[in-house]
C-alpha cells in the first residue's frame, strides 16, 4: 500500500478507490477543508485521523455525497462524482450513531439496501443471513435494534452496509460510543472483517492509537489542512510538521536557535541548555527560531559521571514512576524545564543501573531520533 | 427532638395528604360521569337519586330512535371527512414548520397554531359569513370545513412533536443504502412518525364527534349527534341522553386504548 502516490498517471489512477483533487469545504465564512488532494487505494484500510474539528468529517461527508466541495473534484473509482447523489453512489456509511432504522428489525435492517437495489427476496434473505453470521449475530435477526447493545448495534451496522458490497466502507468514529475493552475487540474484528472482504474502509477517528493499529496508511488533519499521509511507522518515526509528532504519541520539545547544517542534519542553540542536533524536517532558514522534539522513549538517560555523551543535557532526576514493562522518569533542566523520558524494563537497560530521584542525570539521543521544526506555532 | 417529631408528622401527613389529593382529583372527574352512566341504568324516567332498580330500556329504545341513528350517521361522515382532511393536510403542514427555516416562520406557527384559541362562537358566526358570502349552501360539506379549520392546528402540533424527535441521521442513513428522497419517505420516514399521525388523527376524530357551536351556525338540514341530544335536552333531561352517552363514553375509550396499543406497539422498537 506504501508506494504509488499522486502522479502516477492516468493508467495507474485505476487503482485508486478514491481521489480527492484539490478539494476544499467553506461553510459561509469559515473553511473547514482547505485545498486537499488524495489518493485511496483499492483494498486498503485508510484512516483520517484529527482533533475533532480538523475536517475529517467533512471530508467523509464529501466522499458519502452528504456535501459537496465548494471547489475541487472528488472521483470514486475513476469516476467523478460531483453530480451524484448519496444514493447512486457505490459507498456505504457506518454512521457515528449507527443510525439503525428502529422500526425494523435487525434482519430488515440489513437487508434495507439490497431491497432498494431491487434483489429478489430469497437472494436478499440469503445474502443477510451470510453477513449477519459474518458479524457472529446468527439468531438476532428478528430483534429490533432498541433490543441490543451497543456492540450488537454496532455490528448491524457494519453487517447492513457491507451487504451492499459497496467499493468504499466509509466509518465515522464507529467505535466513539462504546467502552475500551469492547473497542480494542472491535478494532481487532474490524480489521480481521476488512481483509476478509477486502472492501477499501476509509476509518474517521480521533484516537491516534486506534488509528496506528488499523490502519494501512494514516492522513493526519488539522485546521482543515492535510498535513500528513503515510504509513503508521512513517508518520511516528517521521512526522513532517511538530503537530503530527505531539498528536501522535508523546514528545518532549525545546526552543531553540538553528545554528549550522550539515545536510538535514542541523544543530540547534538550545535556550540555557547548550548546543544538540537533530534532524531538520522542512525548509528552515539558518538563524531561526525553531523548536526540537524528541520522543521520550528516544531519550538515553545516563548518571552525571558519565562523560561520553556529546550532544548531551544534564538536569536532575525529579520523579521516577515505575509502570511494569516500562518506567517513566520526569528530568529536571537548570531552567525549570520537565523532560520525559521512558525506559524499557528489560535486561539491556536495567543494566545501566538504578537511578534515585534527586540524582543528577545526563539526557542524550542519536541525532535521527530528532525533529526540528520551525517555531511559528510555539504554545 | 422535637424537630424530628415534627418532621415525621409532617412526612406523615405527606404519605396519606398527597395520595388523597389525588384521589379527590380522581374523583372530581369522573364522579359526574359516574352518575350519568348510572342513571342510564335507573328505571325511572327523571335521572335522580334514589335508584329504582336497573333496566336496560333506555339503551332499547336508542335502537328504534331513527332520528339519531341518522344524527350517528352525520356525525361519523362529518369526523370521518375531517379526521382524513385535516390529518393529511396537518401532517404535511408540519414538515416546512419543523425542518424549513424561513422569513416569517415565528409568524406563520403562530397564525396556525391561532385557530385552537378562537372561540368557536365567534368561528362559528364567523364561517357562517362568509360562506354565505361565497353563496355555499349549508350541508354537511361546510360542516366539515368548518371542523377542518378548528382541527387542523391540533393535528399539526401532535404530528410537528413527533418530528422534532426524529433523528435526522436515518434519512441520511436511507439515502446511504441507495433509497431515493420519495423512497425514504415511505420506507423510513413516514413509518416513524407514524404514531404521531394516528395519534392526531384519534385526536381530531374525537374533536370533531364532541363539536358542537361551530356546527350549530354552519350545519344545514343534516344534524349531527350533539345537535341532536341538544334537541332532547330542551325537554328536560331524557334518560335516553345518558344511556347514548355512555354508549359514546365507551367507544371513546375503546378507541383510546386501540390508540395507546398502536402507539406503542408502533414505537415499541424505538432507541
Amino acid at each position: 500500500m506504501k508506494d504509488g502516490h499522486a502522479g502516477d498517471g492516468g493508467l495507474m489512477s485505476r487503482n485508486w478507490a478514491i481521489e480527492l483533487r484539490n478539494v476544499s469545504k467553506m461553510f459561509g465564512e469559515s473553511t473547514a477543508l482547505e485545498n486537499v488532494s488524495l489518493d485511496i487505494a483499492r483494498g486498503e484500510f485508510f484512516s483520517l485521523l484529527g482533533p475533532s474539528g480538523c475536517g475529517k468529517t467533512t471530508m467523509l461527508n464529501l466522499i458519502g455525497g452528504f456535501a459537496v466541495p465548494s471547489r475541487g473534484d472528488v472521483m470514486i473509482e475513476g469516476r467523478s462524482v460531483a453530480d451524484v447523489p448519496p444514493y447512486e453512489r457505490p459507498v456505504n456509511t457506518v454512521f457515528q450513531s449507527y443510525a439503525l432504522f428502529p422500526h425494523m428489525t435487525v434482519a430488515e435492517n440489513v437487508k434495507f439496501g439490497l431491497r432498494m437495489k431491487g434483489v429478489g427476496r430469497a437472494e436478499r434473505q440469503a445474502v443477510a443471513a451470510e453477513m449477519l453470521r459474518m458479524v457472529s449475530l446468527s439468531g438476532y435477526e428478528g430483534r429490533r435494534p432498541g433490543q441490543l447493545s451497543g456492540g450488537q448495534r454496532q455490528r448491524v451496522a457494519l453487517a447492513r452496509a457491507l451487504v451492499n458490497r459497496p467499493s468504499v466502507l466509509l466509518l465515522d468514529e464507529p467505535l466513539g460510543a462504546l467502552d475500551l475493552r469492547l473497542r480494542k475487540q472491535m478494532q481487532v474484528e474490524l480489521t480481521r472483517l476488512q481483509r476478509q472482504v477486502g472492501i477499501t474502509f476509509v476509518y474517521v477517528t480521533h484516537d491516534q492509537e486506534e488509528a496506528m493499529a488499523m490502519s494501512d496508511r494514516i492522513a493526519v488533519m488539522d485546521g482543515g489542512r492535510l498535513l500528513q499521509v503515510g504509513t503508521p511507522g512513517e508518520i511516528y518515526d517521521r512526522p513532517s510538521h511538530r503537530f503530527v509528532m505531539e498528536f501522535i504519541g508523546a514528545a518532549n520539545s525545546f526552543a531553540g536557535r538553528l545554528g549550522g547544517r550539515r545536510g538535514d542534519i542541523g544543530e540547534v542553540d538550545l535556550d540555557g541548555v547548550g548546543r544538540v542536533r537533530g534532524r531538520i524536517a522542512g525548509q528552515i532558514p539558518e538563524q531561526a527560531r525553531v523548536a526540537l522534539l524528541v520522543r521520550p522513549e528516544k531519550m538515553v538517560l545516563s548518571s552525571a559521571n558519565d562523560t561520553t555523551h556529546d550532544a548531551a543535557i544534564s538536569g536532575t532526576l525529579a520523579h521516577v514512576s515505575h509502570l511494569g514493562f516500562v518506567t517513566h522518569y520526569t528530568v529536571r533542566l537548570a531552567q525549570g524545564q520537565d523532560v520525559l523520558c521512558y525506559r524499557l524494563n528489560d535486561r539491556l537497560e536495567a543494566g545501566a543501573g538504578p537511578l534515585a530521584e534527586g540524582q543528577r542525570v545526563v539526557l542524550s539521543w542519536n541525532e535521527e531520533d530528532a525533529r526540528i521544526f520551525p517555531a511559528d506555532c510555539e504554545p | 427532638m422535637t424537630v424530628s417529631i415534627a418532621k415525621q408528622i409532617r412526612r406523615r401527613a405527606g404519605r396519606v395528604f398527597i395520595p388523597l389529593c389525588g384521589v379527590l382529583g380522581l374523583a372530581f372527574l369522573y364522579i359526574p360521569v359516574f352518575f350519568l352512566v348510572l342513571f342510564s341504568f335507573n328505571d325511572h324516567i327523571i335521572p335522580s337519586l334514589p335508584f329504582r332498580g336497573f333496566t336496560l330500556k333506555w339503551y332499547e329504545e336508542l335502537g328504534y330512535d331513527f332520528v339519531m341513528h341518522e344524527a350517528l350517521y352525520n356525525s361519523l361522515f362529518i369526523a370521518f371527512w375531517t379526521t382524513l382532511i385535516s390529518t393529511t393536510l396537518g401532517t404535511l403542514a408540519a414538515f416546512p414548520l419543523v425542518r424549513r427555516s424561513y422569513r416569517f416562520k415565528g409568524t406563520s406557527q403562530l397564525l396556525i397554531l391561532l385557530p385552537m384559541i378562537i372561540p368557536h362562537f365567534l368561528m362559528g358566526v364567523a364561517l357562517l359569513i362568509f360562506f354565505s358570502f361565497l353563496h355555499l349552501p349549508l350541508s354537511r360539506l361546510t360542516v366539515i370545513l368548518g371542523h377542518v379549520v378548528f382541527t387542523m392546528p391540533f393535528a399539526i402540533m401532535v404530528v410537528s412533536t413527533r418530528l422534532h424527535g426524529f433523528d435526522r441521521t436515518l434519512e441520511l442513513a436511507a439515502a446511504d443504502l441507495g433509497a431515493n428522497p420519495r423512497r425514504t419517505f415511505w420506507h423510513i420516514v413516514l413509518p416513524i412518525i407514524m404514531p404521531g399521525i394516528a395519534g392526531a388523527a384519534l385526536l381530531v376524530f374525537a374533536l370533531s364527534m364532541d363539536e358542537f357551536l361551530i356546527t350549530y351556525f354552519v350545519s344545514g338540514q343534516k344534524g349531527t349527534l350533539t345537535m341532536y341530544i341538544w334537541s332532547l335536552l330542551k325537554d328536560g333531561i331524557a334518560p335516553r341522553v345518558n344511556a347514548l352517552a355512555s354508549v359514546l363514553l365507551l367507544a371513546s375509550f375503546v378507541l383510546l386504548l386501540v390508540g395507546n396499543w398502536l402507539s406503542s406497539s408502533v414505537a415499541g422498537g424505538r432507541r
